[in-house]
């Protein structure tokens, strides 16, 4: 549905995004993940033709964005980071522009309009002034606008930013509902939302592509050296008692456990069979997969041992 | 047209619930009943004096109330129209909802004919609103009242070419008082290109002449209708829309603005 080919965009001699190429299907997100600057605000206003790439090619449901923009912009639903509306629009108001934008047919207006409010939960606020609406509401707002008219393709950026956690559940579980039949791009800061709905993730860092797979896959490709998780008593001791033992080492700790990355031969049994010399107290010993949290990390500074899927 | 049409209606409705539209509209009606009253005391004294035989000069209530009135009200069209569309494209850029307009699939085209109906819509009331003195007048006293309908019409067609070089410079800049100042010194400058016209010898001045479109709207204030005047309000208007629509398209696939992320 949605296809981008070498997008490359300059601005003067800065690169925002170099050669970026993927393609998402219906029925699947991807999340755009990347640090402040990385280019994911870039890629995103490219592909709803908010600025002309300067190099490189984008299909909307086989529509080239740059010969045939409005066939290609009318399979978009788009949601800004920074949700612009209309403040002396009421809600409903502003709804009914967006699906006349969108080439609704006047007797489905009203259903349409009602479909949308249904869906983003804006029955309460429906005749309220957008501009009297909580923060929350109008990104709710925000959204049943880029669903009104039911397009194929949604391109979501942030769309959790600056909401409270409540609102940020509501969110997500609305996002996950739409997703099943269409083709969704999703950006993102919040790494846990970016394994909750997404089908893949694509990192970005510096404008190029970094990793691109499913969150579980990427944790994975990145966790060649296996990990454990030590739940022991004391802590303190325990590290100490690890230290020593080559091939393992000990990444972090908290109030109740240790991590330790096997780098050698030593394993399991060594680690137990050292804590216990020591005087502590096992209770438990797992192996544990890395988070996405630590892949963007790892990702994003450039750890030379990583070998970045694709 | 639909799409056209739904950019008209969001702009109206926007237009209506903003304080804007309402706060020209009151002050041009106040400053067009100001000259009104203004105009009738002077017509009033000078009827006085010709019935005591003081003056024996003949004129008439189109000559020196209508006319005038109309010729005034370019000058506070001038000052005021720019505030009405100043914020019509530079609000959006600024406040970024240029973002979802130009991601829906609507045209240029469709998003600067949306927006200039709307405004003429509103300059529309304003100069029907302002046509009731002339109504007041031809019903109480002697008026012609087709040439008061002409001259009302060159004042429509003169307000709506103002409002679309307000539009086509509010596209230009996302700063409203530029908007506003950049349509006043185009107004301006053609003022004074029309009044330098009359100085000079033809054939420049006869060209000079053209833009003097105070001058068109004292034709039509004096019943004439002139098919160079009627032209150069409408070609002003099509001149203005066409930078409009172009500058929009620039503006959508030349931006240069760095954007976070």
């Amino acid at each position: 549905m949605i296809e981008v080919r070498g997008l490359t965009h300059r601005y003067g001699p800065l690169t925002a995004v170099r050669d970026l190429s993927f393609t998402v299907r219906r029925g699947e997100v991807l999340g755009l993940l990347g640090p402040n600057g990385a280019g994911k605000s870039t890629a995103m206003r490219a592909i709803v033709g908010l600025l002309s790439p300067t190099e490189g090619t984008i299909r909307i449901g086989g529509h080239d964005l740059a010969d045939d923009s409005r066939a290609a912009r009318a399979l978009l639903g788009y949601l800004p980071e920074h949700v612009p509306l209309d403040r002396e629009l009421r809600v409903r108001e502003f709804l009914r522009f967006a699906a006349r934008a969108k080439g609704v047919r006047a007797a489905q207006l009203d259903d349409e309009i009602e479909r949308v409010i249904g869906i983003c939960g804006l029955e309460e606020v429906r005749d309220r002034l957008i501009g009297f609406c909580s923060r929350g509401y109008r990104q709710r707002t925000g959204l049943a606008q880029a669903l009104v008219g039911d397009p194929p393709a949604l391109v979501l950026d942030e769309p959790t930013v600056g909401l409270d956690p409540s609102q940020i559940v509501d969110i997500r579980e609305r996002v996950a509902t739409l997703a099943a039949d269409k083709a969704v791009i999703l950006s993102t800061h919040v790494l846990s939302e970016a394994s909750r709905l997404c089908d893949r993730v694509l990192i970005l860092h510096h404008g190029e592509r970094r990793a691109e797979d499913t969150p579980e896959r990427l944790g994975e490709a990145l966790s060649e050296r296996p990990l454990l998780r030590i739940v022991v008593d004391p802590v303190d001791r325990a590290r100490e008692a690890l230290a020593p033992i080559a091939g393992l080492d000990v990444e972090d700790s908290d109030a109740d456990s240790v991590r330790v990355r096997q780098s050698g031969d030593a394993g399991a049994a060594d680690a137990v069979r050292e804590l216990v010399a020591a005087g502590c107290s096992v209770h438990e010993v797992r192996p544990e997969r890395m988070g996405l949290e630590e892949v963007f990390l790892r990702l994003v500074r450039s750890d030379p041992g990583v070998e970045v899927p694709s | 047209m639909t799409g056209a049409w739904a950019v008209t209606l969001r702009e109206l409705r926007a237009l209506v619930r903003s304080p804007v539209a309402w706060t020209v509209t009151a002050i041009f009606l106040f400053l067009h009943g100001l000259f009104f009253v203004q105009l009738m005391e002077r017509y009033s004294a000078n009827s006085l004096r010709i019935l005591s035989g003081t003056t024996a000069q003949d004129f008439t209530l189109v000559d020196r109330v209508v006319q005038p009135l109309l010729v005034g009200d370019t000058f506070v069209l001038m000052l005021l129209l720019p505030a009405l569309t100043m914020r019509q494209m530079a609000d959006e850029w600024k406040s970024g909802t240029s973002d979802l307009l130009l991601t829906y699939p609507l045209s240029e085209s469709q998003i600067v004919l949306g927006k200039y109906l709307a405004a003429t819509f509103v300059v529309t009331a304003m100069v029907l609103l302002a046509a009731l003195h002339s109504a007041a007048t031809a019903f109480f006293g002697q008026v012609e009242v087709p040439v008061a309908l002409l001259g009302h019409l060159g004042l429509w067609l003169y307000a709506i070419m103002v409002l679309a070089a307000g539009l086509a410079m509010s596209t230009l800049t996302e700063n409203q008082v530029i908007a506003f100042a950049s349509t006043f010194v185009i107004l301006l400058t053609l003022v004074v290109i029309g009044d330098w016209g009359v100085e000079v010898d033809p054939p420049w001045g006869t060209v000079l002449r053209l833009v003097n479109f105070t001058g068109h709207v004292g034709h039509f204030a004096h019943g004439e209708w002139r098919l160079s005047s009627t032209v150069f309000f409408v070609g002003a208007v099509v001149f203005f829309l066409h930078l409009a629509i172009g500058s929009l398209g620039r503006r959508r696939w030349r931006q240069t603005r760095r954007v976070a992320g």
